[in-house]
């Protein structure tokens, strides 16, 4: 029989960014906040000191810090057709855990979208016309824009203390920033991070070639910075062991390095870790929540009840949850009814290996997660479309975050997989290759979606989420285009030779790509074709609110941490100046 | 929750460490310095690690990484660099046993998209599979590790390229099997048993990981040499990762 | 009686005095090698008035034992040679090695620490600690501390304290005395760096007894 627990002001599901800071603004309001997060408690110190911090095997290839994959998995297939199956081992992206989520393993890498990325159905009608459209697509305006978002990108960046040059300062474009940005109010708080080598070459072909780069803003620190909640970060020391692993010197962004420490003092929350959140319930008219239902690590059943929930846990499992909850209506790819997994998005990677000469010592190994030169001139549409017949573009970065060396050992095309050519190609070219990494937009397709599995469940008995996905046509053509243009560049940069590699169908599960799962709960103004209204309140359950990558319409070239980051503060707003005063529906 | 961790003894507080230290290399399948009966390890007694390979399977993997990474004039190859212990103690642990996986069934084929959806787990896979190849072997009257470095490329190509059953699992799922744990053996932390004295490090010219590279990362092209760092070099005496190292 | 006997007979206890000190000369074949050249200037100082490094480093880079110079014995020299630098640029201050490290070209400066950093580490009695303190010094080198926000020295300064060439010191065998000294100039800001700064600020006056305590006494190889 569960055990119903004594009433509070609000549940908090997942304690990533998303619920550090929200719970943390709330409690700061005086309510009484309870954050349940199913992993564990784990801070810098002990849990993320070298040497044992830096194991490659545990971490990079055994997935260490990731969803427990034996209790609770997803299931894939490319079209709606074909039989879904369990992703048995993570590969293509990898779902994080414990308090901090994701912030604790990303790599830092922190943008802002685009004004015309907000308004992008308007936008790219506009300026193309809807023929540029192939029938599948589905692309939206999210129903607000970047210039009402913009003080609160402002404020999660001083939070995080990105570090950076701004490009467009109030309208005025500035000297080594990125010109294509949006207008932002002031400077980013801390200054770029320094250029690697491969970066330097980079910027010179780029410059040559008539581009603009600039250094990737980053949210590993370059200096010691107190953010405005007065806790201190260190500098990035450029170890090469960002993505999939904490930071020992607490110079990564991360809920434990910019919020945790003033919201763990806050009486008025509770951290209730390794609890394990099976729905959120709601009440005989299925429009109220009532709380939440969760499981402890020791299998025991408790019922949470609460006035206001949200959900934070991370956009795939966010979309589960609702599915699981009964909230809103799951979509349909037939009939195209229904919401609840809609407009499942990703994002289109693709990569060109620049091979130096042997006198050429890049070592790639200095490297952070967020060390990069780019530039933006192939991004969303910072360039004409009109003759190309596809949307969307690529950011083309140059930069190491890493050369941890079982991930890291390029070799030319035609180079065998093993053997002596092998063995002697991964030594000549090890800290003489440079990687140009494309980040390329993902367009909404009617055929991609999430729902539940018939068939497979976890460890609580519950469906897993089914993932059906394949990279629309329009993104494998953008990704050919911009990737030979890279390619351009790399041969630029006189390399030896340039392996170009632009992504191609169907997307596998095999390969690592990105963790930037998107959509599934977008926002938007009609609740036709969304989940959350603009304040990302749950159209259907007024009393939860669901922040996420999950809102995104559909996701444009750049990683979504930033973005989020101001959806969250635009929430915590709309929650406490104005939910609060009068619960109920906001739009 | 720092109120109660600055009230944590110093000496607890350390120990929970040197466990964690020891159970991260434990969940990785390093063996512990104490086998579950209580009884020292081979390791300890500066045998080789003896987890989970017969002497078979030993015998078919040392001749077959041996192609996939060969010994050259300057570099040794995957078997000196103790591939073969890597994959016995990661066999023998908990990603060989499957737990790390989703291990739920049906069990079904699927596109090649869908990924491995086979019902054994790693160690099964490599135990049918290595029980299938020397089989075919033995039924001709020889062994792999008979053949010529030519005839035995030619074999392991065919396994690559194929499609032949053995024993329930595709010969080039084994394949890509075996090439991953063999590069994952010569890269490692040596503290997993491969990559001996980091030769795998050295060849590339990786430091390993002690790595504060504030002051270099700027400086464009220096050529950067030390001897490789790794896990087990931290510990002096007390923790079980320097007692993996030795081994 | 040793070397170092012999200098802190001669008056070399406290550097702020002026004392007089013995000087040493020998008779040698003008050197080539940089260490060489390092070696002479370490024993005799230089034309332009820089003081022999020996009357206070010692020749064998262990000074004399009090804590009150560092060991430089095989540090590494690019981090000597940047000292120097700082030294005599200002930036890291220290009035007695201002005036020194201004009088060197750069040409000595790579000597110099080209001499000491081919020296072998010296085995050094510490004055025995409560082993308490050592303990807690072993923590934070190897752990760190939640409570302080300060992480595990060795994430920097390498395993046991041994040094992350060429831009991080080691702290293995250093004199404890000087260690904590140091500590207290980063967070006065005499000596700048970024990555000490947090460390030095956070760490508490038992703390920084017991890292210093703890690091000197762990013994670094002979060979390097």
């Amino acid at each position: 029989m569960p055990q119903k627990l004594k009433e509070v002001d609000v549940v908090v599901i997942g304690v990533g960014f998303a619920g550090s800071i929200l719970a943390k603004e709330l409690a700061a309001a005086g309510l009484n906040v309870v954050g349940l997060e199913r992993g564990r408690d784990r801070h810098t110190v002990p849990d993320w000191q070298v040497p044992a911090i830096h194991d490659e095997l545990k971490y990079s290839i055994r997935k260490g810090m990731m969803q427990n994959v034996a209790k609770e998995a997803m299931t894939f297939r490319n079209h709606h057709k074909e039989v879904a199956l369990p992703m048995r081992q993570w590969e293509a992206f990898l779902p994080g855990t414990g308090l901090g989520g994701c912030s604790v393993h990303w790599n830092g890498q922190t943008y802002r979208f685009q004004v015309a990325d907000f308004i992008y159905k308007t936008h790219i009608e506009q300026r193309y016309g809807k023929k540029i459209l192939d029938p599948e697509l589905r692309i939206q305006d999210w129903g607000v824009t970047y210039q009402e978002l913009e003080p609160h990108f402002d404020r999660f960046e001083y939070l995080l203390g990105v570090c950076g040059k701004a490009g467009n300062l109030n309208g005025q474009i500035q000297e080594g920033g990125n010109p294509f940005e949006g207008p932002r109010s002031r400077e980013y708080p801390n200054p770029p991070m320094k250029e690697q080598y491969a970066g330097a070459l980079f910027r010179k072909a780029a410059v040559e070639m008539g581009y603009h780069p600039f250094i990737q803003p980053s949210a590993n620190m370059t200096r010691p910075y107190t953010n405005p909640e007065g806790i201190t970060m260190n500098p990035c020391v450029y170890c090469g062991f960002c993505e999939r692993y904490g930071c020992e010197h607490g110079a990564k962004a991360s809920a434990q390095t910019v919020v945790l420490p003033v919201l763990m003092k806050n009486p008025k929350f509770e951290l209730r870790a390794e609890s394990q959140v099976l729905r959120i319930n709601l009440d005989s008219t299925g429009k109220k929540a009532t709380g939440v239902s969760y499981m402890d690590a020791q299998g025991r059943e408790f019922e949470q009840p609460a006035s206001l929930v949200l959900l934070t846990a991370f956009a795939l499992n966010d979309v589960r949850m609702l599915l699981l909850s009964g909230i809103g209506k799951p979509y349909d790819p037939v009939t195209e009814k229904g919401v609840v997994g809609r407009n499942y998005t990703y994002q289109t990677l693709s990569h060109v290996w620049a091979f130096m000469n042997e006198d050429v010592h890049l070592n790639s190994y200095m490297g952070a997660g967020s060390s990069g030169t780019l530039i933006d001139d192939f991004s969303g549409d910072n360039f004409d479309h009109s003759s190309l017949g596809f949307i969307g573009g690529c950011f083309i970065a140059c930069g190491t975050t890493h050369a941890r060396p079982i991930e890291f050992h390029p070799t030319p095309t035609g180079t065998p997989r093993w053997g002596a050519k092998w063995k002697d190609a991964v030594r000549r070219h090890y800290n003489h290759t440079a990687l140009l990494l494309l980040s390329g937009s993902s367009v909404a397709s009617r055929r991609n979606y999430l729902d539940l599995d018939p068939t497979y469940r976890d460890a609580w008995g519950l469906p897993l989420l089914r993932m059906t996905f394949d990279f629309p046509d329009n993104d494998l053509r953008m990704s050919r285009y911009i990737t030979r243009k890279a390619g351009e560049i790399a041969r630029r940069m006189s390399a030896k030779s340039v392996s170009e590699e632009p992504r191609t169908g169907p997307f596998t599960t095999t390969a690592y790509q990105s963790t930037h799962n998107t959509g599934g709960a977008v926002m938007g103004t009609d609740p036709a074709t969304s989940v959350v209204n603009r304040y990302c309140q749950s159209w259907d359950v007024p009393n939860v609110f669901v922040v996420g990558a999950c809102n995104h319409p559909q996701n444009p070239t750049y990683n979504p941490t930033g973005t989020l980051g101001a959806l969250i503060y635009w929430t915590a707003d709309a929650l406490k100046t104005r939910y609060l005063k009068n619960p109920g529906p906001l739009a | 929750m720092s109120e109660e961790r600055s009230e944590n003894s110093r000496r607890s507080f350390l120990k929970s460490t040197l466990v964690a230290i020891s159970t991260a290399t434990l969940s990785s399948g390093v063996r512990p310095l104490m086998a579950e009966n209580g009884q020292a390890s081979a390791t300890e007694q500066g045998a080789k690690p003896h987890r989970f390979l017969n002497q078979s399977e030993r015998t078919f993997l040392k001749a077959a990484v041996d192609r996939l990474i060969p010994p050259d004039g300057r570099w040794p190859g995957a078997a000196q660099a103790g591939v073969v212990d890597y994959i016995d103690l990661q066999m023998g642990g908990a990603w060989g046993r499957g737990e790390m996986l989703y291990r739920h069934g049906p069990f079904r084929k699927g596109t090649p998209s869908q990924g491995f959806q086979l019902e054994y787990t790693p160690a099964e896979l490599f135990r049918r599979s290595i029980s299938a190849i020397n089989s075919h072997f033995s039924s001709q009257g020889t062994s792999f590790d008979h053949l010529n470095a030519e005839q035995q490329d030619a074999y392991l190509t065919s396994l690559e390229k194929g499609e032949s059953d053995l024993d329930g699992v595709l010969s080039n799922v084994f394949f890509g099997f075996l090439l991953k744990h063999t590069v994952e053996g010569f890269f490692a932390d040596p503290i997993y048993g491969g990559n001996k004295n980091k030769v795998g490090w050295k060849m590339l010219g990786f430091p390993g990981v002690y790595t504060d590279y504030y002051d270099l990362v700027d400086k464009h092209g220096i050529e950067f040499h030390r001897e490789p760092m790794g896990i087990g070099e931290g510990t002096i005496s007390h923790s079980m990762s320097s007692h993996m190292e030795r081994s | 009686m040793n070397r170092n006997d012999m200098l802190r007979k001669a008056g070399l206890t406290l550097p702020f005095l002026g004392a007089v000190l013995v000087a040493y000369t020998t008779a040698q074949p003008v050197p080539t090698d940089s260490a060489q050249i390092g070696a002479q200037i370490v024993a005799q100082g230089t034309a332009r008035g820089a003081v022999a490094c020996s009357r206070c480093h010692g020749f064998d880079g262990a000074a004399d034992g009090s804590g009150a110079f560092p060991k430089l014995a095989g540090q590494s020299p690019e981090y000597l040679e940047k000292q120097m630098r700082v030294y005599a640029s200002g930036e890291r201050k220290n009035a007695l090695m201002e005036p020194i490290a201004k009088r060197l070209s750069e040409s000595e400066i790579q000597a110099v620490a080209q001499y000491y950093a081919s020296l072998r580490a010296n085995s050094f009695a510490a004055k025995p600690q409560t082993s308490e303190l050592i303990a807690r010094g072993e923590q934070i080198a190897k752990v760190g501390d939640l409570s302080l926000r300060v992480q595990a020295c060795e994430s920097c300064h390498g395993p046991n304290g041994f040094g992350e060439p060429p831009a991080v010191p080691y702290l293995a065998g250093q004199y404890r005395q000087y260690t904590s000294l140091q500590i207290q100039m980063y967070r006065r800001g005499y000596r700048k760096s970024d990555q000490m700064k947090d460390p030095a600020q956070n760490l508490r006056d038992e703390d920084v007894a017991a890292v210093a305590a703890y690091f000197e006494q762990v013994s670094r190889p002979a060979s390097k």
